[in-house]
This record gives structure tokens, C-alpha cells and sequence, in this order.
């Protein structure tokens, strides 16, 4: 098993007011896998990150990750990327990540050699002895997620891996976790965005004003009637979900087209998704 | 867990005084400039304004005062919570952390110190006033000055963002050593144990006459005033959610 969280609840005290960040939240991730949490803005995706990571305690439930309740247990196997992560800004990354290491007796040389895979695969090789300060924002959240899978761990906690790379750089970002997690690891990572999860995750779990709202496998959702139909009648096009079809026979009667040409029928999990997110209240 | 503490200061403390290497040469190099009798007709086309060795401690000290307004950043960075979640989130006690952040600003500021020393040393040779006593006289002043001068960097890091933190530390210790310019000044208006209470041991440069009782009392009040700002500092950063 590698996530077992069950009925947890975390409430935040600021002055005296309480502010509940997470309430009842039951997960359960058994085998390897890219899972993404969705979510908007305050529901309660980093404290749930956080809290895996053992850097936050809680209040009620029980969360066991890799088999351990212990927090200090957990953060030997599991790497973490801050949602905004910071570091010893004059170092370099090369200097920062034998900084990490060290932290991790015994593992370093295999660890040292993951780490320069990554910063090649990553395309940050060039700017390896550069001071962690003039790096770009992306070049920084890719440094990020280096440093955290630099020792390999089993399970790897990404807070908004995505947020503003540019396309080469999600594009290797997403090369890389796909290949980490063909290694057999497991890969948890949040996002507001429905196109991450479409394009990376094994698992979708979404998440809204602190409650689990949806945890599926992403090839049993595909299964499901999530797909959008584009057709071609005449010379418009239209596009359609199967749910919809009435609304689209109205159009085409009032349009008086007789001939109707399917050109593609596109995945669309985020429509599905989308009510799990959109309803917040 | 002790090599933790030592590997998380020592990286911690090269940070710092990374940071603060810029500023301190570019300090260093005004001050030479300044106090080289055969650097001044050359640099500013005048001999050197400087010409006691009390002059070049005091200017030595306010260097050190901008250094380590810098080195204040580090103390605001250890709360920085994207610092503190990348390190905590590795088998790092949140305990070993908050130790090793403060043991690396005393690292990075007895760095400093000791180049600050080096510095004077250079300096007297310059003005032809060099001696053990000059120097080690500065020391130890430098060695107080800077004791204080963390505790009210140390008290401002725990309230206020590292940039207004270390503005603040310079404001503060700038306007004290003022502020004894002027008491030293008008010696007659205040008793002395007002100025060493305010000001430590501002008042007991050697041409001031200070005796050994002095020196104890603005030892004790430095170290009183130390121990009290740490302990406010603490409070306050205890206090914070």
C-alpha cells in the first residue's frame, strides 16, 4: 500500500478562528502510479501533500504512507517539491543537490548519478554551476523536482510540478515522471489544471473544500462515456457529447442539413471531471 | 544527527557569507581606498582623511554593520517556508534545523569578525599606527558589537521580512552609535551607567580613560542587553503561528 489515509481531518487556528483545510478525507493508492490531485484554489491540495510528505501534522483519521506512520520514517522514501520552492540561493545546483545528498548517508554516489540524468534530461545541464539565483522560474521548479527525486525514493510529492513551464520544458518534465514511474515508483502531484491529469496521471483524485470528491483510474474513466463527437455537416462543423445529441439534432434541423460526416471523436475526461470541480457549493 | 546539524550549518553559513562577500569587498576596498596614505592622492586626490586608529575601528564597525544587516537575511530565510519544506522534507528533525540556521549566522559572523580584524590590522599598517594592542582591542570591541548587533538582527528577522530586517538593524545600530557620539559628547548631562545601559561599550575608547570597573559594567550591560533582546526575539518568534 503505498497512500492509506482514512477519515483525515486537519483544521488550521488562525487567531480564533478555525479554518478546516481538510475534513473526512479517505484516499487509498495501492501500486505505482502517476496520480494527480485536482483541485481549486484553499481545497486543501498542499496541506494533503504536506501532511504525506510529514512535514504537518493532523488532527483527526489516520494516514499511513509506504506502510509507516511515522513521519520521520516517511521523509527517508519520499521527496517533496514545495509549492513554492526555495533553496540556498548562492549555491549552485550541482553544489545544492551534494548538499541533499549528504543528508542521505550511504546512498550517494547512485543518487549522484540519478541526479545528473535528470539535470541532462531536464536540459539543465548547462546552468548546472550557475548560481541557483540567476536560473529562470522554470529552471528553478525543475531544479525542484531534481533535488526531491534525487535520492529515488519510492514516492515522490510534487506541489504544481506543471505551473509555468514553458512547452519544452513540460514536455520534459512529463518525459521524466512518466519514466520514474516505469521504475515501479509512485508519483503524487497537484494541479488546478485539467489538462495535467488528462495528459500525465494513472489516477485522478479530486479534491474540493478539503473532502476527496472523486478518485478514479484514468483507463476506467476513459471507459466511461467521456468523449467528445466533431462532426462535419455541409460546411460547418459542430462538436458534440454523446449526452447531447438532442441539442445537436435541433441545430442541424434548423440548419436543414440532411448529411452529417464524423471527423474525430476526442477523449474529454475533463468533462467528467469538471462536475467534481466545478461544484463547489 | 550532530554531522546533520554540522552539514545544515556549514552549507547554511557558506550561503551567508557568499552573500554578504560582494558587500564586504566592495567595503573593504572604499575603506582602503580611503585610509591608504598612498592610495588617497592617487584614488581621491587628497591624503587620507583618516588618521587615529579609533577612526578606522569606528568606520570598521559600520562596515560590519552593513555586512551583517545582510547576514540577516538568513536568519528570515530559515523561516521562508519553501526553504524549510525543501530541507525538512529530507530526514532532517525540524529541531536539528532551527540550531543549524542559527549556528550558521554565528559562523558567518565570526567570519566576518575576523575579517573585519584583518581589515583594521591593514588599515593601521596603512596609517603607520599598526600594533597588538590596536588591534586586538578592536577585536574584542568587534567581538561585542557584533553579539549585539545580532540579537537586534535576530529580534527583527522573527518579525519582519529579510530586507526591512536588515534595513532596520542598520537604522537602529546606526542611530545607537549616533546616539553615543552625541552622550559621548556631553559626557556631564547623563551618568555613565545611562550611556553603557543604551549604548554598551561605546563610551570607553582609550582616550576616554575607561578603567577595568568600566570595561566589567559595559560588559555586564552588553551581555544583560544581549541576553534581553535574544529573549524578546524568542518570545515574539514563539508567539508567531
Amino acid at each position: 500500500m503505498v497512500i492509506h489515509i482514512q477519515n483525515l481531518g486537519k483544521i488550521f487556528r488562525v487567531g480564533f478562528k478555525k479554518i478546516p483545510a481538510l475534513q473526512n478525507a479517505n484516499l487509498i493508492v495501492s501500486a505505482s502510479g502517476i496520480v494527480g490531485i485536482l483541485g481549486p484554489k484553499d481545497s486543501g491540495k498542499t496541506t494533503l501533500l504536506r501532511i504525506l510528505a510529514g512535514l504537518t501534522g493532523w488532527d483527526t483519521g489516520s494516514v499511513q504512507v509506504l506502510g509507516s506512520e511515522d513521519p520521520r520514517d516517511v521523509r527517508r522514501h519520499t521527496g517533496f517539491l514545495p509549492e513554492n520552492p526555495s533553496f540556498l540561493a548562492n549555491f549552485s545546483p550541482e553544489r545544492f543537490l551534494r548538499f541533499c545528498l549528504k543528508l542521505y548517508p550511504g546512498e550517494e554516489i547512485t543518487a549522484w548519478e540519478t541526479s545528473e540524468q535528470a539535470l541532462a534530461s531536464l536540459g539543465l545541464t548547462g546552468v548546472r554551476k550557475q548560481r541557483i539565483n540567476s536560473l529562470s522560474a522554470g529552471e528553478r521548479r525543475l531544479f525542484g523536482v531534481i533535488q526531491a527525486m534525487a535520492h529515488r525514493p519510492d514516492l515522490l510529492l510534487l506541489d504544481d510540478p506543471l505551473r509555468g513551464l514553458d512547452a519544452d520544458h513540460r514536455r520534459r518534465l512529463i518525459d521524466l515522471l512518466v519514466a520514474y514511474q516505469r521504475q515501479g515508483k509512485t508519483v503524487v502531484f497537484t494541479t488546478r489544471c485539467l489538462q495535467d491529469i488528462e495528459e500525465i496521471s494513472t489516477e485522478v483524485v479530486v479534491l474540493n473544500k478539503g473532502e476527496v470528491r472523486f478518485h478514479e483510474k484514468m483507463n476506467l474513466l476513459q471507459t466511461q462515456c467521456a468523449y467528445t463527437i466533431e462532426a462535419e455537416a455541409g460546411n460547418k462543423r459542430f462538436s458534440f457529447r454523446p449526452g447531447n445529441q438532442k441539442k445537436l439534432w435541433d441545430t442541424l434541423d434548423e440548419a436543414r442539413i440532411k448529411d452529417m460526416r464524423i471527423i474525430a471523436m476526442r477523449s474529454s475526461i475533463s468533462h467528467i471531471l469538471e462536475n467534481y470541480y466545478e461544484k463547489q457549493d | 544527527m550532530k554531522s546533520k546539524i554540522k552539514i545544515l550549518s556549514m552549507a547554511m553559513a557558506k550561503d551567508i557569507v557568499a552573500d554578504c562577500a560582494f558587500l564586504a569587498l566592495a567595503g573593504g576596498a572604499i575603506l582602503l581606498i580611503v585610509a591608504a596614505p598612498w592610495l588617497g592622492p592617487i584614488l581621491i586626490g587628497s591624503p587620507s582623511p583618516m588618521t587615529s586608529e579609533i577612526r578606522i575601528s569606528v568606520v570598521s564597525l559600520f562596515w560590519l554593520a552593513v555586512v551583517l544587516g545582510w547576514g540577516i537575511a538568513p536568519i528570515a530565510r530559515s523561516r521562508d517556508p519553501g526553504l524549510r519544506d525543501t530541507i525538512l522534507s529530507k530526514p532532517v528533525a525540524r529541531s536539528s534545523f532551527f540550531l543549524a540556521s542559527r549556528a550558521a549566522v554565528w559562523i558567518a559572523a565570526a567570519v566576518g569578525v575576523v575579517a573585519a580584524i584583518a581589515l583594521i590590522a591593514l588599515l593601521g599598517q596603512l596609517q603607520g599606527v599598526a600594533s597588538v594592542a590596536v588591534t586586538l582591542t578592536a577585536g574584542y570591541f568587534l567581538l561585542l558589537e557584533t553579539a549585539l548587533l545580532l540579537a537586534f538582527a535576530s529580534l527583527f528577522a522573527a518579525l519582519l521580512p529579510a530586507r526591512a530586517a536588515g534595513v532596520l538593524t542598520i537604522l537602529v545600530y546606526g542611530g545607537g552609535r549616533l546616539f553615543a557620539h552625541w552622550m559621548h559628547a556631553y559626557p556631564d548631562i547623563y551618568p555613565p551607567w545611562v550611556a553603557y545601559l543604551l549604548v554598551g561599550l561605546y563610551p570607553l575608547p582609550p582616550e576616554a580613560g575607561g578603567s577595568a570597573v568600566h570595561l566589567l559594567v559595559a560588559l555586564a550591560c552588553t551581555v544583560t542587553e544581549v541576553a534581553l533582546l535574544l529573549a524578546l526575539g524568542r518570545l515574539i518568534f514563539k508567539r508567531r503561528p
